[in-house]
């Protein structure tokens, strides 16, 4: 039997910043392996890189050194020009904040992520669909401003989801939320793991995402301290 | 943004404001220093004395209230400067012992030689306009049929001819008339003279009664009819017409300081409310930690009315520089003595207490919305949660067009309606700023219009002779067929003046049929016959008369003559009474001793239109050597004096129009900006998402383009409606035609346009330079 080969892998990945007169170094040699249809967690303390390892992976953010590779490619190697096309084709990301457009109505926010892409057809059945998939069927036609900040995050699913992006990127999804939402938005996005399959990388310290994940990797000081396999 | 905004508001309002009484004082200081005459008594012959103080008694001087006397010669005369004929007065004085008619040497030295003169400096090319004489070129004098070859040692300053007011026409005639200073006794050796013919006065009180009665005196010792005439010092005119300057310029400075302070305060509002939004979590962390509302409202509202008081300590500081070097430029032409930057306090106080009301309510008004912030919504949410209710109408009627199908091209659209208050003040300072450059530009524009108008429909004529003496208009017409070609069309007509009450006012009479001179009739009808006239709306305003109300005048103070006035024209000649010689010759039974009965006093004419400046210069001389008249002006000369002499306001109206075009830039832009830039989260997520640049820069265009856009169409009515009023308050005096070019709107368009460039340029280059993940870090944290 064949050994599956990893979608994402992370060489001996660095990332520095300056800040001032210093050098903060948020990530040192960070080197990891992420399969397809994974649902990973990072976990850490506040200032140990978890954003930072998810914005190299994400594409929002390039490596000091260390090589990135997603499907075989080394998206290290890419400008802002080919970055731009894998966050608007390959990756689907999901903010702490929601980050919705204030002037777009929910089903035009999920809608506008395949407009990016250039992918139009069908593009309103297909958002609403995707809204009625994370359970917002009857809302599709709200403004952000008058849903609550679990519909929103709802709303800000299905946006990184409806273009059927290879990793799903979430950086403290529920991290803005009460308890019981969160436990709702985290069960929502196992869920959607499970029904859409796609590889994802959320960044949390809510119990009820860690308890879903398949592995979990706890950073610490820009380096990854252990890692706890939940599918054993 | 706000100390910058203030600052210009001030200097450029308080400037202008500061320039009437900064001008008057400068006036007053320059005529303090000179010590002209009170009264001149001109005298019909010469009297032997040289030194007419011993002509009255110590006592005789104090009892008619005179301080001094002092003789001189004046005469009028030619000089030929460089092949051109100049008007000239011959004043012989004397230099060292002066005590009223005092010079001051600008440039040069003292005559050492006899055939050596000091010039008026307004004929100098030490001024702006005119002959641009230089020191040491010769002048040739034509006095007496003898002609005297004499050379520039110096250019004087006399206060007496700050204005240069020709004697024989009131007209001002800077740098054209020549005033040459001789010494008194040289000018009598050279034209063979004795004694002075003219007596220069000082009284005690500068007061018309002191002058009366100082004239009284003089005259029961000389014997009336030894006096030619009495000229009182009368510097009302002179005055008047620099009031009238400088008054409009006062007004200027009111119009365009309000205007700027208006923008300058929504951009307060603005400035403010971005403040606001950008601290939103900081003003949620205050509530969060106790403090109340009022508080943050008082802290908020302080800080704006800070930021404004050092604009407006600034603004004081630019105001005065303003003044300063408007000063200089505006009375450049008229050569003073002493220039002295002055502030009226009233003003000063005025201004500054307006300032600080409307930055107070402006930075009010910003800051109320502060306590709608709950310190629960403010620190969860990263901005706005505007609502809309339904698609704007504009997304409505732009929806068919594939270019705005697209999601992200709602966004703007959207945006736009969702912060109705923001895109409002926007849009807002767009307009005012506008309004600011189309009413100033509009106005340089409308005094070319004005005087382009007046020279191509109303006096259609290519020149006029102003004669010396009344004159047969066959004799002319027929002299001229005989003599001179290239003249294609003449007509005679009668220029003269008239008195109404005490005051004396020219009269212009062309036949009843002219086919040279129409008029401009801005009220009333044009109706002119034996008992109707039209007048100029100048002295309409100032007489206070309107169509259909009866005016008495006389040509010699003796007959009174009653007619209707049909009309008000609004023209160059806004000081005349316009009739017909028909009228004139059938109403008036006394005018054979003025001889205008069967004769005219002035002629116009054509040229044919293939004519060189050469044979134009001929006919000239021709014209000068037959008729000797007192004007030969050619209308086209006469249209570029005007320009020339206008040159010093039209200077200023191009600095108003200018900060006028710097104003709707810089508000424009920044407004623009800073509508922007409190969305810069947005347009991070976007790029998050890996949205194009493309996309992101065609939102943020749209939208800069659509606050552009409805700025521009709120300030075409704003500025329509404000024009007329505008320069009525200027110009109360003066009739503008309140033309706005189509030229002027497309420009405005176009500048708009660029500051949407700039605007977008910049905040596309912030969001698209800017680190990502360092601002989405940020921003979150925040």
């Amino acid at each position: 039997m064949a050994l599956k080969e990893p979608m994402v892998v992370l060489s001996d990945v660095h990332r520095d910043f300056a800040l001032g007169d210093h050098i903060v170094h948020a990530l040192r040699g960070v080197s990891m392996e992420v399969y397809e249809g994974e649902f990973i967690v990072v976990l850490g303390p506040s200032g140990s890189g978890k954003t930072t390892l998810l914005n190299q992976i994400g594409g929002i953010d390039s490596p000091t050194k260390g090589t990135i590779k997603v499907k075989g490619e080394e998206i290290t190697e890419w400008g802002t020009g080919q970055l731009g096309d894998y966050r608007r084709n390959r990756v689907g990301w999901i903010f702490q904040f929601f980050n919705l457009i204030p002037s777009l109505r929910a089903w035009e926010n999920v809608a506008l992520a395949l407009e990016f892409k250039g992918d139009r057809e069908n593009i309103k059945s297909r958002a609403c669909d995707m809204l009625k998939a994370v359970g917002l069927g009857d809302k599709t036609d709200r403004f952000p401003s008058q849903l609550s900040g679990g519909e929103q995050q709802r709303v800000a699913i299905a946006r990184a989801l409806v273009k059927n992006p290879e990793i799903i990127v979430a950086d403290e999804p529920t991290g803005n939320l009460d308890f019981v939402t969160g436990e709702k938005i985290a069960d929502l996005m196992k869920d959607l793991n499970e029904q859409f399959g796609g590889t994802y990388l959320v960044v949390s310290h809510d119990i009820n995402i860690t308890e879903k994940a398949q592995r979990v990797f706890y950073l610490r000081d820009g380096q990854i301290e252990t890692v706890e396999d939940h599918s054993k | 943004m706000i100390i910058l905004t203030v600052f210009l508001a001030l200097t450029l309002g308080l400037g202008l404001i500061n320039l009437k009484n900064s001008a008057m004082v400068s006036v007053e200081a320059t005529n303090k220093q000179l010590n002209n005459a009170d009264l001149r008594i001109r005298l019909s012959g010469y009297i032997p004395e040289n030194n007419v103080s011993l002509l009255l008694s110590e006592s005789e001087k104090e009892a008619a209230g005179i301080t001094d006397l002092e003789g001189r010669i004046f005469e009028y005369s030619t000089v030929n400067y460089k092949d051109k004929i100049h008007k000239a007065y011959l004043i012989g004085i004397n230099f060292d012992n002066a005590r009223i008619n005092k010079l001051k040497l600008r440039v040069g030295d003292d005559p050492i030689s006899d055939d050596q003169v000091l010039v008026e400096q307004h004929f100098g090319n030490i001024l702006p306009l005119g002959a641009q004489a230089k020191l040491n070129d010769h002048l040739s004098i034509n006095f007496r049929n003898s002609i005297v070859n004499v050379r520039i040692a110096g250019f004087v300053a006399d206060s007496e001819y700050i204005f240069v007011v020709d004697e024989q026409t009131n007209a001002i005639t800077l740098g054209e008339l020549c005033i040459i200073y001789i010494p008194l006794e040289i000018l009598q050796q050279k034209f063979n003279l004795t004694g002075v013919n003219e007596i220069l006065v000082k009284t005690q009180e500068r007061s018309n009664a002191a002058n009366q009665k100082a004239d009284q005196a003089l005259s029961s010792l000389l014997g009336e009819n030894r006096i030619q005439n009495v000229i009182y010092w009368d510097e009302s005119m002179e005055r008047g017409w620099l009031e009238l300057r400088t008054d409009a310029m006062e007004n200027i400075g009111v119009v365009f300081g309000i205007f700027a302070l208006i923008v300058g305060s929504i951009a307060i509002y603005n400035s403010l409310s971005k403040l606001i939004i950008a601290q939103r979590t900081h003003i949620g962390l205050y509530g969060a930690l106790g403090a109340k509302n009022r508080a943050i409202l008082v802290h908020y509202t302080s800080s704006g009315l800070m930021l404004g008081i050092i604009g407006i300590i600034l603004g004081w500081i630019g105001a005065t520089l303003t003044t300063f070097v408007l000063i200089n430029v505006a009375v450049s032409v008229f050569g003073l003595v002493v220039i002295t930057v002055s502030s009226n306090p009233s003003n000063f106080v005025i201004i500054t207490l307006l300032a600080i009301f409307l930055i107070l309510i402006f930075s009010i008004l910003a800051t109320l919305p502060v306590l709608q912030i709950t310190p629960h919504e403010a620190l969860r949410a990263p901005y706005s949660t505007s609502e809309l209710g339904r698609e704007p109408f504009l997304e409505r009627l732009l929806s068919p067009f594939r270019i705005f199908k697209g999601l992200a091209s709602k966004i703007p659209l959207r945006s736009v309606f969702m912060n109705k208050r923001r895109s409002l003040s926007t849009a807002l300072v767009v307009s005012a700023s506008m309004v600011i450059l189309v009413i100033s530009a509009s106005l340089f524009f409308d005094y070319i219009y004005a005087l382009d108008q007046n020279y191509e429909l109303y006096e259609k004529y290519d020149a006029k002779v102003i004669l010396s003496t009344p004159t047969s208009e066959t004799e002319i017409k027929q002299w001229i067929h005989q003599t001179i070609t290239g003249i294609t069309e003449i007509e005679g007509f009668v220029y003269t003046s008239v008195w109404i009450g005490n005051q004396r006012v020219p009269l212009q009479a062309f036949h009843q049929n002219a086919s040279l001179r129409d008029y401009n009739v801005i009220a009333g009808e044009k109706l002119l016959s034996k008992y109707e006239i039209l007048i100029g709306n100048n002295l309409a305003n100032d007489l206070e008369v309107k169509p259909g109300d009866q005016i008495s005048f006389s040509f010699n103070l003796q007959s009174n003559l009653t007619v209707e006035v049909a009309g008000i024209t609004g023209e160059i000649a806004e000081n005349t009474i316009l009739w017909t010689i028909e009228a004139i010759q059938q109403s008036v039974s006394d005018i054979h001793h003025i001889g205008i009965k069967e004769n005219v006093t002035a002629f116009a004419f054509t040229f044919s239109e293939t004519i060189s400046n050469d044979d134009k210069n001929q006919i000239k001389q021709f014209i000068q050597e037959r008729f000797n008249p007192y004007v030969y002006l050619d209308s086209s000369e006469a249209k570029s004096t005007i320009l020339e002499f206008l040159n010093m306001f039209m200077q200023l109206l191009v600095l108003v129009a200018l900060l006028g075009l710097a104003t709707l830039v810089l508000f424009t832009f920044s407004s623009m900006s800073i509508a922007m830039m409190e969305r810069e989260m947005e347009f991070l997520a976007l790029r998050a998402m890996g949205a194009k640049h493309r996309t992101i820069l065609r939102i943020i265009f749209t939208e800069n383009l659509i606050y552009g856009f409805f700025g521009f169409f709120i300030g075409v009515p704003i500025s329509f409606a404000l024009l007329k009023p505008t320069y009525e308050f200027i110009f109360p005096e003066l009739y503008l035609p309140s033309v706005i070019p189509v030229e002027l709107w497309a420009f405005v368009a176009v500048i708009i346009c660029l500051c949407v460039f700039l605007a977008t340029t910049l905040i596309a280059w912030r969001t698209w330079r800017s680190s990502l993940p360092d601002m989405l870090y940020n921003r979150m944290a925040n």
